[in-house]
């Protein structure tokens, strides 16, 4: 028995096993079924029945697909046929070859309702957040108000990357299409082998193979009609598998929505979407859009299992054997596809973790998620590509500082007007403006006025660009004349403005120490590059380029801060090279600056103002000075940015304490008080509030894997092999190495199975065990940090409550009468 | 690998003269390894000298066979394959390092053996078979019990022919067994036993007073991974292998350098924050000795700040000699406490080596199981305290105790000692899946419940917190309202904040009992409603 056992986990981890069910029904039925005859262990599944036939190791008696399940229902008349000469007829022989079968049974159903659960419990928690416009559970229709409620403005302005946009655009003629989806769902239809018992693998694989569309398979190779729905012969074999009627039929579809002419014409980057097509019997949608078609799960039960067969397969590979594939091979990982395509070309998808980096200025390393090449790390961090730090401010956060999220209130007057006469910004030079009592500074946006006219400057405030004091709220910002880049110069250019405006005028107060090294002036020049390259991206030609915008800033930043590589780090990523980007940008908009709409001069622009423009300069007055409004959507991000920017007006511009000056100037304004007590609040404050953000676990489960067929070839005293059943008992060994005399031979032929008994016995152990131990790791890892954030919590209220309980009562009563 | 083994260690014999692999360096265990070896090397030298023959062909008939075999015995797979192939990442360098001296030391032998087969020397080869059976029994019992304290070498002391003495039983002589010179015993028709305990069955008497033996046991403190609390295979003891100039033991100790170099930078990087953590903590008020003691601990690691540990055989002291014989009523031994038998990473782990660590687990649990007390029917008088009523009536149990009944005794001890040790590793499944989980929240929950308790104190105890504070603005209150309406909702107040029963908030007493309300309002004398 014991040298049988390795065997039966070797096989556990070969064989693929599958559970049997019954027959369509509603979606909770048919995983009730499943779920009921894992369990009962009275039929086994197709492709189990078909697997065993072929690998029954017993050679004396022939195994028949038919005989599985009457083996599981132990009906061992039938099975041990007397008139059968190939049959066991001596029943205790019969009962033996009985309990083989439905050993072989149990291994294999267990792993595959191991899969399919795994199925289950992702499509249970991702089916409310996996999906596409159109679906009957769609969370990407409601997900722009979502981002709208929890977005600030400046952080859509502002961030890294760009919402995707879409359009939903109706067949030109519905009822030829409905004859198309028609045919669709024939050729679907007959992927369905099921006879008696249900039979889906093949369907079930070709939705999974067209769930991201057909374009990038069809353009790989053509559908070769020698290897329609056949595999190569290994465990994975239908996840590369082609099905030539589906394909056609998907092509046909494909060859009307791609020939659509769209009016207005789509934006670079947009994509169109036609209304989704539902086969409710199959559980099965279509989704098309103007570039690709493809299939979906309208509820994702059904998954690929490990391929049992390959008796029909266009090649024979080494773990194919008798029409059987045999596991525990690890085949070859999948080529990941390309970035943008595939699951990160639609609509919803793309925005996800696994299709876009995070790019965060503060990214340190998550601990404990160093990732060989056998582990999966899921997301990670990614800092801006920047050789040193992103943003530098002259005190505190600056919360919302660059980027507009206000809408027009109290803006600049001209100076001396008889009546409040508001400011319109002209081309030209305005000196003669009051910035109002609300502001630092007001935008003098001058064009002309630099050196080459490709270029933009803004002077230090109170000073123009040679230096010349001028009105000592001014900042003059000059945009080059004949630029058609001018929309992106002044949105550049303004947010240098915003970084100035609430300094005090002139050189020294800010504008060198920004520029006086190329740190400070790549962190100067990356935040309004950001600005600038975001609108790009909006409008449609970083995509076209292909290039994000956080690269986009960083190349940018190192013409404004001394050339190629003074600010960005690509890396040894050789598609990205500064002075390319910023060449091809630039000729881009030379290119196409009709198409975008962009303005031909500086005139134009400052007369058309942007409305991001506009809205960034909208941002500068103070937002919590007496008298003055402030005025913005009423989102919790805008929210977020008006009492995080009061707060910080508080701090450093108000005398919270008596006796001391604000925060940031850390002075003494009354040297007396000096000598005051101690602060009668030290202590008191309550330590700010936990960082609840956990690292990723290390998720490994190859690892797993492979160090139990390492444990497992161990106890035979093996180095690890593949397949693992290679690691099997040899009853041989003493008897092919004897030692010097019989007896000895004979004790250590004796002594063998009890070698390995104990270690195998530890070894069933050890493995759920370790299992349990990592999961509840796992927890740990998420639990402890919580646990500590409560802490910290009860902590406080502690605190709290032992200082009312130290509150000392005075001992003279409350009078009765008071004069006053 | 069994193949691999094989060759190396058995069937070059009929090979090429080999390279010597008599390395001088000493052993990282001076108590046993190096005892061995010693004896070894002694044994080696003691068989050079028999007397050569003229053809082997009336000894051997099958030589190969003869001489190979011995060595082909040693190939055993749960010996050198299983349990060092799954320890080769597990143990430590120090381990590894005394393991590959006595495998050297065998392969000395097996040299030795040669020579003595192109000599004839018949009597060399029969006292080196032996020495090469004693060796890999020493290497069994190395690997079995070096990280073990409570692990014992029975049959250390046994006396074979490659020694120069044994215990010479001469009956034709009438003489106890006494300690002498082998050849000179057999000289005499005496019979040299391996043990003086084996001399009675000999017909001889033992010798009197009966021999003070040391009891030996393998383990070594610093075969175990290296801790905080100084024992370990540390850099001091890496130092010292490394000396020997191998190219292994130098790599090692130049890893482990690295490695401490590194760790100990960091320490001294972070070294400011134990002082930032205490003083934002005191400005606080928060008390601070119980993260004093955790920042130490953390900053305790530094090499320069630990001191190294050594506990050696069954000692229950730290210290290179063995102590003497042990009597019954010392103190028992154990593990040396901040000393660990698996290092929770090890070197190729970087998250926590669970397999290792489970698998260390359930052989321990197996070990308890074997040390489970017997039923009290089967129990050995000396199970009992001595002079205890029950070792009286064990004792008179055992005076009327035939042979029969002690040997169906003995099997009924064996087989549920057997049965103990089954079910020890049955649990180990349990322990494994649940009590873990359950004792590792449980610790992680332990400084919530410091917090927890002062929470419960704050809000339900008269005399601080809430109702302190409720209390004192009633009662000034009260004083600043004589006469007017106030009065009687302040009273209500103070009644009821008087009494401890109305305040169940944090030890539960209120739940599931819907009238506990009316037990405060009795308490309080409450009874009419607040107007």
């Amino acid at each position: 028995m014991m040298h049988y056992t390795p065997i039966a986990i070797g096989l556990s981890l070969l064989l693929q096993a599958a559970p049997v069910h019954a027959l369509d029904a509603t979606l909770y039925e048919r995983i009730k079924a499943f779920t009921l005859q894992e369990a009962a262990m009275k039929e086994a599944e197709k492709p189990i029945e078909e697997f065993l036939a072929k690998i029954y190791p017993d050679s004396l008696i022939e195994l028949e697909e038919s005989d599985v399940d009457k083996a599981l229902q132990k009906r061992d008349s039938e099975i041990c046929r007397t008139e059968d000469d190939d049959k066991p007829d001596n029943p205790t022989y019969c009962q033996g070859y009985r309990d083989q079968v439905i050993d072989l049974v149990r291994r294999n159903t267990w792993l595959r309702m191991q899969i399919r659960e795994w199925q289950y419990i992702t499509g249970g928690y991702e089916i409310g957040i996996d999906s596409y416009p159109g679906r009957t559970v769609a969370i990407a229709s409601r997900l722009p108000s979502i981002l709208k409620i929890w977005q600030a403005d400046t952080a859509v302005q502002m961030s890294p990357f760009v919402e995707s946009k879409a359009r939903g655009v109706v067949f030109d003629d519905p009822a030829a299409m409905e004859t198309k989806f028609t045919t669709l769902e024939t050729a679907l239809t007959a992927l369905d082998e099921s006879g008696d018992k249900e039979d889906k693998e093949k369907l079930i694989a070709a939705v999974w193979r067209y769930r991201n569309g057909h374009q990038r398979i069809v353009a790989s190779a053509d559908c070769d009609a020698g290897q329609d729905g056949k595999g190569d012969g290994t465990e994975l074999q239908f996840m590369t598998a082609r099905w030539c009627d589906v394909e056609d039929a998907l092509l046909d579809i494909y060859a009307d929505t791609s020939a659509v002419v769209f009016d207005p014409p789509l934006n670079t980057g947009e994509l169109a979407l036609f209304p989704i097509q539902e086969f409710e019997d199959l559980n099965i949608y279509v989704w098309t859009r103007q570039d690709d078609v493809g299939l979906g799960w309208e509820v994702p039960v059904d998954n690929i299992l490990p391929s049992l067969d390959c008796s029909d397969s266009y090649e024979t590979p080494e773990e194919c054997v008798d029409g059987a594939i045999l596991g525990g091979t690890y085949p070859g990982e999948l080529e990941d596809p390309e970035a943008g395509t595939m699951l990160c070309s639609h609509p919803f998808d793309k925005s996800g973790y696994l299709c876009r980096d995070r790019v965060s200025a503060v990214c340190p390393p998550i601990l404990d998620t160093e990732v060989t090449d056998e582990q999966i790390l899921l997301t990670g961090c990614k800092a801006p590509n920047l050789l040193s730090s992103q943003r530098r401010t002259e005190s505190g956060p600056n919360m919302c500082q660059e980027g507009g999220w206000r809408s027009f209130t109290e803006g600049p007057t001209i100076a001396g007007a008889s009546g409040p006469e508001a400011f319109v910004d002209t081309p030209g030079e305005e000196v003669d403006v009051d910035p109002g009592a609300c502001s630092n500074c007001y935008v003098d946006l001058v064009c002309g006025c630099t050196g080459t006219p490709q270029e933009g400057l803004s002077a230090p405030k109170g000073y123009d660009e040679s230096g010349n004091p001028t009105n000592p709220n001014r900042i003059k910002t000059c945009i080059g004349g004949i630029g058609k880049n001018s929309r992106y110069l002044i949105i550049h250019e303004v947010v240098h403005a915003q970084q100035h405006c609430n300094l005090p005028p002139g050189y020294e107060n800010g504008w060198v120490e920004s520029y006086d090294t190329t740190e400070g002036c790549c962190a100067t020049e990356y935040q309004a590059y950001l600005a600038s390259c975001g609108a790009m991206a909006e409008d449609g030609i970083l995509p076209a380029l292909g290039y994000s915008i956080d690269v986009c800033a960083a190349a940018f930043s190192d013409f404004s801060c001394g050339g190629p590589g003074s600010c960005s780090d690509f890396g040894n990523n050789p598609d990205l090279d500064a002075q390319i980007i910023y060449d091809e940008t630039t000729q881009y908009i030379e290119d196409n600056y009709a198409e975008i709409g962009l303005p031909d001069t500086c005139e134009e622009a400052v007369n058309n103002l942007d409305p991001r423009a506009q809205k960034m300069i909208n941002s500068m007055p103070l937002v919590c000075s007496p008298d003055c409004q402030t005025k913005f959507l009423n989102t919790i991000g805008n929210n977020l940015c008006f009492i995080g920017q009061c707060v910080e007006q508080s701090l450093e511009g108000h005398k919270l304490i008596p006796g001391r000056w604000t925060t940031t100037v850390q002075g003494e304004n009354f040297p007396y008080e000096s000598e005051a007590g101690k602060d009668p609040n030290l202590g008191a404050f309550f330590l700010s509030s936990p960082d609840l953000s956990v690292p990723f676990p290390p998720y490994r489960p190859y690892t797993l894997v492979q160090e139990l067929d390492n444990a497992l070839c161990q106890v035979n005293g093996l180095p690890k092999l593949f397949p693992p059943i290679k690691c099997a008992f040899d009853v041989r060994r003493r008897l092919s190495r004897q030692t010097y005399n019989l007896l000895a031979t004979w004790q250590s032929l004796n002594d063998q199975p009890l070698e390995q008994q104990l270690e195998h016995h530890a070894l069933s152990i050890l493995a759920p065990g370790v299992g349990s131990r990592i999961g509840t790791n796992v927890y740990l890892l998420y639990f402890s940090t919580a646990v500590r954030a409560f802490e910290e919590i009860m902590h406080s209220t502690d605190d709290l409550l032992k200082g009312l309980g130290d509150v000392n009562f005075p001992t003279e009563m409350c009078e009765r009468i008071v004069d006053i | 690998m069994k193949k691999i083994s094989t060759l190396l260690i058995g069937l070059l014999l009929a090979g090429t003269p080999l390279q010597t692999y008599a390395f001088h360096d000493l052993a990282v265990s001076d108590h046993y390894v190096q005892d061995v070896l010693d004896r070894a090397n002694q044994g080696i030298a003691n068989s050079q000298s028999a007397a050569s023959v003229s053809d082997f062909h009336f000894v051997f008939f099958n030589w190969l066979s003869q001489l190979t075999g011995v060595f082909l015995e040693l190939v055993d797979t749960k010996l050198r394959i299983v349990e060092y192939q799954r320890d080769l990442v597990n143990i430590t360098a120090c381990y590894h390092y005394d393991l590959i001296l006595m495998e050297e030391e065998i392969e000395l032998v097996r040299q030795e053996i040669l020579t003595a087969f192109e000599e004839k020397r018949i009597g060399d080869i029969f006292r080196l078979q032996s020495l090469a059976r004693f060796l890999n029994a020493r290497y069994n019992q190395l690997i079995r019990g070096g990280t073990d304290p409570l692990y014992e070498d029975e049959y250390y002391h046994w006396l074979y022919s490659f020694d120069e003495d044994g215990w010479c039983c001469n009956k034709s002589e009438g003489l106890n067994c006494v300690l002498g010179d082998r050849v000179t015993c057999l000289q005499n028709k005496g019979n040299p036993l391996a043990s003086w305990k084996s001399c009675e069955a000999h017909s001889c008497d033992k010798p009197d007073p009966e021999p003070e033996e040391q009891i030996m046991c393998p383990f070594h403190s610093d075969y175990l991974p290296p801790t905080g609390a100084g024992y370990g295979c540390d850099l001091g003891i890496l130092n010292d292998i490394a000396d020997g100039g191998r190219v292994y033991a130098v790599a090692e100790r130049d890893g482990m350098a690295a490695f401490i170099d590194a760790r100990d930078d960091f320490l001294n990087n972070v070294d400011y924050i134990r002082d930032i953590t205490l003083a934002i903590l005191t400005s606080l008020g928060r008390d601070t000795s119980d993260i004093q003691d955790r920042l130490d601990d953390f900053l305790k690691g530094r090499e320069s700040e630990r001191t190294h540990r050594t506990r050696i055989g069954c000692n229950r002291f730290d210290g290179d000699v063995l102590e003497a014989a042990r009597i019954d009523t010392d103190t028992p031994n154990e593990f040396p406490k901040g000393a660990a038998r698996i290092a929770l990473r090890g070197p190729f782990n970087l998250s926590k080596n669970e397999p290792a660590l489970l698998h260390g687990l359930f052989y321990q649990l197996r070990a308890w199981g074997a040390l489970r007390e017997q039923a009290d029917y089967l129990k050995f008088p000396n199970e009992y305290i001595d002079g205890s009523t029950e070792f009286t009536d064990a004792e008179a149990r055992e005076s009327i105790l035939g042979s029969s009944k002690s040997f169906i005794r003995w099997f009924m001890r064996d087989y549920f000692k057997r049965w103990n040790i089954e079910q020890m590793g049955e649990e180990a499944t349990a322990i494994m899946q649940s009590t873990d989980a359950q004792l590792q929240i449980t610790t992680m929950l332990k400084p919530l419940r410091t917090v927890m308790r002062d929470f419960s104190r704050y809000a339900s105890k008269q005399e601080v917190g809430a109702r302190k504070f409720t209390r004192g603005l009633g009662w000034y209150l009260r004083r600043s309202c004589i006469y007017r309406t106030c009065t009687k909702q302040l009273d209500h107040i103070l009644k009821i904040n008087f009494k401890d029963v109305c305040f169940p908030y944090t030890d539960g007493s209120f739940v599931g009992n819907p009238t506990h309300h009316e037990m405060c309002r009795s308490a309080a004398k409450v009874t009419e409603g607040i107007e």
